[in-house]
């Protein structure tokens, strides 16, 4: 039964279609501001990057933004001047980049996206690669290193992946081989990942679909295919045993994480997955956060999370210890609260109540003209339809409590995962 | 791999795109910026709505005049703890009861605290507003103050003034507040000591005296209508009835007599994150839009001055910005880079070379002062792709006095602003002023090199106290 709190579901209208040249489009109207965002994927990710060349897949993304043939400048600087909002991220699995321009500057969008996604190695050169090297290797300092706990999710993937899997070493790579990424390489990468047809492009907000169709043709059309790269592809093994790793840093208290190898994104078990989490520690009134903060003092915080990915997912529940306690009592109580879920399975009310803020999170993700922009792009890119967002929700409705006490038995056993410490340095310098 | 060559052999040839110079505009589409429409509650409340039916949500805010400036001298931390209390339990609700029925409803209530002032807010789907309302009448009116929930929330806020001493970044600002303001206003943040002073009679207190109708101001937007809202708000809001005491708020800060830096030492520290600070003047003041878009040139942009020199051109930093900010003492001008160890005194030189330049050899110019102006007015309507921005500029108004067409009139007083206005209001704010720098680095790295620069060398610890030279 549903509760008072369950939404209708959304609904994003677009339409889908590929030019001659195998790149995808998909145009959605929203025309609530005079704002239009152009979000182009491109499907290659750190998970496609070679021994020896970590962290190229995001050095290379910057090498996007230092200008192509006929834009040879920052790509910030025609854009910034007209109101646009320009980023690009890259993660495991692909690499996207989006502006957002005032809806009159979209044939400049267009053109640029256009432009460096065929013409972006006539103006590339040493200097450039040499510069953002530097650049990245600060993001590095200032995103991982020098944060307290910034080094954690480096350290969770390198022990829940074997070597040879993609997913072993973090987005952000090493030091060393950002230092030593070649033009050669940039020039290999942009040939065999930066094509047509491995993107897909999506204009999302206030535009005339006639006219964007004309303009994708026009700018897009003539950007030649070239043999279409197999994705990196490999069977993630099952972890045998349970692996404990410590680290000592310049942290002020004990912090765990307890990690699992869980289901793909976007498949019915990873919407169970995230329930779990939800049900778990999602607000004052959940087990862990009862047991591990409230009643007990024993951590500052905890929570629980499912991070989705397209080969395999990670389920990680992270706790940080309170003054005078150690993140193995951590470790004990969060086993404590999912033993007691093993045997007993989820009550029907809380996996009501964590439905109904799942659903209404429907509603967080299409609110903005970008946000429904890079999720049309993310349900096509792993289903194939960007219409897919019935179907998303439908995963949630159509778990049930037997369903979830299954899926904690199969993918949460005690013995078989990561557990990370990273623990104060005992003699600060 | 062949169907696609194959495709494109036979795919007639696109009508190639001219490539020779950058694209022109389409036609520009109309947009009416939205407004609030306004209203009174019988205890004298301002409500302001605005109406946005795109998503089925309805948010509420109650926002208040008290912040943590009316902390007592060795109670930091009162106000925060006494706000964030407040939907803990209350009414008939403890803890649990008040999470599941909120989750029940699909909705939220949270409070939120700062220097300036503080705030209630909700959201919901039309058909709970009401039910949501409740609860958060319960949260204002009646919250416990329960022993259990103060001994979790002090426990946390004491680790958490432990784990800021760990973060360059925290440690930055906070030493930066303490240059600035030494134990007042915003210097005055939580210790170990005064959050182990704060009673529950204190807590109890501090809502009893600082929350009240004539210091507090209700914002509607979403899915509703002033006509839907206002009964739901008389009903739950109306009859609330307080008196609060008088509050005193904080002032301008002496500005320093010279430019000085301060170093924390951070032993090991991957980077030095550089920050500076100085406040110039207050955004009543009819230069402070043309001082921000100076600002966007010289610091404030990507493609900036200051990023553009120690990103782009010299790789010392992932980004390097500044800003123009306002809160209750005045307007705030700072920026901020966290750069390599062993480029921190280039990264410092290059910084304050172009701030420099800006009165001497590189007058702020037409063609960056335009784009800088663009990049803000061109962008504008996206802000109001939901009701948040206008909402939050109402509650701003309120908070800071500031005009009442603070929004309504803001792309007209931008299209005022030209190269003239903006280096005549960098000239009065910045122009070759002293104002103050923190380096939060590996001393050990660093600090040989720092004399270099000229500057007045101070030490202060994480805590921001002075250490003996």
């Amino acid at each position: 039964m549903a509760l008072a709190g369950a939404p209708d579901a959304p609904t994003i209208p677009f339409e889908k279609y590929t030019l001659p040249n195998g790149l995808q489009v998909i145009l959605s109207p929203d025309d609530s501001v005079p704002y239009v965002w152009v979000n182009v994927w491109y499907y290659v990710g750190s998970r496609d990057e070679v021994s020896g060349r970590t962290g190229f897949a995001h050095l290379y993304e910057h090498m996007m933004f230092q200008g192509s043939a006929h834009a040879n400048d920052d790509y910030f600087q025609p854009l910034q001047r007209i109101g646009g909002q320009v980023n690009g991220t890259t993660n495991l699995d692909r690499t996207n980049f989006f502006e957002g321009v005032p809806s009159q500057w979209l044939p400049l969008a267009l053109f640029m996206e256009s432009d460096r996604m065929g013409w972006l190695l006539p103006a590339m050169d040493q200097e450039k690669l040499d510069n953002q090297k530097q650049v990245v290797r600060n993001e590095r300092r200032q995103r991982y290193e020098n944060r307290p706990y910034g080094n954690a999710w480096i350290y969770l993937l390198d022990a829940m992946y074997p070597p040879e899997h993609p997913y072993h070493h973090a987005t952000i790579g090493l030091h060393q081989d950002i230092d030593a990424a070649t033009l050669t390489d940039v020039q290999d990468f942009f040939k065999k990942w930066y094509l047509p047809n491995n993107a897909s492009l999506v204009i999302c907000g206030n535009f005339d679909t006639t006219e964007a169709k004309k303009l994708v043709e026009s700018y897009f059309g003539e950007i030649p295919a070239a043999p279409e790269p197999a994705p990196t592809k490999v069977k993630t093994p099952k972890l045998t045993e349970e692996t404990v790793v410590r680290y000592q840093e310049n942290v002020p208290f004990p912090k765990v994480w307890v990690s699992w190898h869980s289901p793909a994104s976007l498949s019915r078990d990873d919407a169970g997955m995230d329930l779990l989490a939800a049900i778990l520690s999602n607000g004052e009134d959940t087990p862990l956060y009862r047991e591990l903060v409230y009643n007990t003092g024993l951590a500052q915080d905890v929570s629980a999370y499912q991070s989705s990915a397209e080969l395999s997912s990670m389920f990680t529940i992270e706790a940080t210890a309170s003054p005078g306690h150690t993140g193995d009592e951590l470790v004990t109580a969060i086993d404590n609260v999912l033993a007691h879920y093993r045997q007993s399975g989820v009550s029907t009310d809380e996996l009501d109540m964590a439905r109904t803020a799942y659903e209404v999170q429907f509603y967080d993700a299409i609110a903005t003209i970008q946000g429904k922009a890079n999720l049309l792009n993310n349900y096509n890119r792993i289903t194939g339809d960007p219409g897919f967002i019935a179907q998303d929700m439908a995963r949630y409705s159509s778990i049930t409590t037997k369903y979830l006490k299954k899926l904690i038995k199969k993918y949460l056993p005690e013995d078989r995962r990561v557990v990370l410490h990273i623990d104060p340095a005992s003699e600060a310098k | 791999m062949k169907r696609l060559a194959l495709l494109s052999l036979l795919a007639l040839p696109a009508l190639a795109a001219d490539r020779s110079q950058l694209p022109a505009p389409l036609a520009q589409p109309a947009f009416n910026l939205p407004t609030p429409s306004t209203a009174r509650l019988s205890n004298g409340m301002t409500v302001k709505v605005v109406e946005d039916h795109e998503l089925p949500f309805v948010w509420v805010t109650l926002a208040f005049q008290a912040g943590s400036f009316t902390d007592p001298a060795g109670k930091e931390g009162l106000s925060d703890a006494a706000i964030d209390l407040m939907n803990d339990a209350a009414g008939n609700y403890d803890g649990v009861q008040i999470a599941q029925a909120l989750k029940r409803l699909g909705a939220s209530v949270n409070t939120s605290a700062d220097a300036d002032g503080a705030s209630l807010s909700m959201r919901a789907l039309g058909r709970n507003v009401d039910a949501t309302l409740s609860i958060m009448e319960a949260v204002l009116k009646t919250p416990h103050y329960d022993a259990q929930d103060w001994k979790v929330l002090q426990s946390q806020m004491l680790a958490n003034v432990t784990g800021r001493k760990s973060d360059p970044n925290s440690v930055a600002y906070d030493v930066m507040q303490s240059v600035l303001f030494g134990q007042d206003y915003k210097a005055r943040r939580p210790s170990e000591a005064s959050l182990q002073a704060i009673t529950l009679d204190d807590l109890k207190n501090w809502h009893k005296t600082h929350l009240a109708p004539s210091q507090s101001i209700l914002l509607v937007g979403g899915d509703t209508t002033q006509a839907e809202i206002l009964p739901l708000l008389e009903k739950h809001f109306g009859n609330w009835a307080n008196e609060a005491v008088a509050l005193n708020k904080p002032t301008f800060p002496a500005p320093p007599s010279q430019t000085t830096l301060t170093l924390v030492d951070r032993p090991g520290a991957a980077q030095s994150v550089i920050l500076a600070g100085r406040y110039t003047g207050q955004p009543t003041e009819a230069d402070h839009l043309s001082f921000s878009v100076a600002n966007l040139a010289i610091g404030g942009l990507f493609t900036s001055r200051v990023n553009m020199n120690l990103r782009e051109k010299n790789g010392y930093t992932y980004g390097a910005r500044s800003s123009v900010s306002y809160d209750l003492a005045g307007t705030f001008w700072s920026a901020s880079a966290p750069v390599a160890s062993d480029k921190t005194v280039p990264a410092l030189k290059e910084l304050l070379a172009e701030l420099a330049n800006v009165t001497g050899t590189h007058p702020l110019d037409a063609e960056e002062i335009n784009n800088a102006r663009a990049s803000v007015s061109a962008s504008y309507p996206l802000r109001f792709e939901s009701p948040d921005y206008l909402l939050s500029q109402q509650s701003l108004i309120w908070r800071y006095g500031l005009p009442e067409d603070w929004v309504s009139g803001y792309l007209n007083r931008l299209a005022q602003v030209d190269a003239n206005t903006a280096q005549a209001a960098w000239n009065k704010r910045m122009g070759g002023l002293p104002f103050n720098l923190v380096i939060v680095g590996d001393a050990s790295r660093i600090s040989g090199d720092l004399v270099s620069t000229g500057l007045p060398i101070l030490r202060r610890d994480s805590d921001g106290h002075l250490l003996n030279p």
